[in-house]
């Protein structure tokens, strides 16, 4: 009959308040764990992306370390590139004479949207690209910057990608003497 | 059974159903913790090991040119932006850096320890690079025997 009655009375404001509060309360704690797995997902996408730029980039520092002295015009040195050198060939069998060094170019092209554009690798075979989606060089950030005073190349790319946050990756080259 | 719908779940039943629903709430939340480190210690580990290759670029400069002495480099947990003297952090901001160029007569060499380090004093990482240099290069001369 007590149940009857309190039915009938309907629910009070203060079991609304405390039915509230409580929702709210477990709302907010439970809220963090429900996000957990999509920030999670991001960090590994974000270490994913950041393994790929920097196995692009792996071309460029390797051929900049096989670079012949002297063959890089740093007097010169577009803060857009080209990069243009050469680079000691590499022999294979043992007692064979090297090649004559060959020539290699990075040269950053814009692409038809004007706001990205992509990095090439340009050697007499096709240019291959190593990184699509970089933001346009500026002189205040540049893809390109050589310290002459240590002689270091730096290489410093943002990368865009659809749905991502712009990734920063730089690379530093100590040229050979 | 009816009977027992009617008058509800008793006390123990309550208590029973809520510890095993904490304790699957504590797994999970365990779970996430280690996943989101583990993922957490993916990124900033491979940032970590380029901001060191930079470094030990930064070292194989100054041995090439013998411009000043590796030792000179030496720093202890400091920013990037610090180390490189750059304006900004060139992309490598949270990361702390250590660095020591120690001499090691024996070996005739100067062996230059690279720390990269990021996070808190109690979840805090880090990664470690070592390279090798003859005395030569390092700007470091052997005592006279």
């Amino acid at each position: 009959m007590g149940i009857l009655s309190r039915r009938n009375s309907g629910i009070s404001i203060i079991e609304v308040v405390l039915f509230g509060s409580l929702a709210a309360g477990l709302f907010l704690w439970i809220a963090p764990w429900i996000a957990k797995p999509t920030i999670i997902q991001q960090k590994l996408l974000a270490a994913l992306d950041e393994r790929k730029a920097l196995r692009a980039t792996d071309a460029l520092i390797n051929d900049l370390k096989r670079m012949m002295p002297g063959s890089l015009n740093t007097e010169f040195l577009p803060h857009e590139g080209p990069l243009t050198f050469l680079i000691s060939a590499e022999t294979t069998e043992m007692g064979e004479l090297p090649s004559a060094p060959s020539g290699v170019s990075y040269v950053y092209q814009l692409a038809k949207s004007g706001e990205t554009g992509a990095l090439y690798r340009v050697t007499t075979t096709t240019p291959a690209v190593i990184l699509d989606g970089l933001l346009v060089s500026e002189p205040t950030s540049p893809l390109f910057h050589y310290d002459p005073e240590l002689k270091i190349v730096t290489i410093d790319l943002r990368w865009k990608q659809p749905e991502r946050p712009i990734l920063r990756v730089v690379r530093r080259v100590s040229l050979p003497n | 059974m009816n009977r027992r719908g009617a008058r509800g779940f008793t006390a123990l039943e309550a208590v029973l159903a809520a510890s095993i629903l904490s304790c699957v709430g504590l797994v999970m939340g365990d779970v996430f913790t280690r996943a989101n480190r583990l993922a957490e210690y993916a990124r900033q580990g491979e940032r970590a090991v380029a901001l060191a290759q930079n470094v030990l670029e930064q070292y194989n400069a100054v041995a090439l040119r013998q411009s000043a002495q590796l030792a000179d480099l030496d720093r202890t947990r400091v920013r990037p932006r610090e180390f490189f003297g750059t304006p900004d952090d060139l992309g490598y901001a949270g990361l702390s850096l250590t660095t020591q160029a120690k001499p090691d007569d024996d070996l005739s060499l100067t062996r230059v320890h690279v720390r990269v380090s990021w996070g808190g004093a109690l979840f805090g990482s880090s990664i470690e690079l070592t390279k090798f240099y003859p005395h030569t290069m390092s700007g470091h001369f052997e005592p006279a025997k």
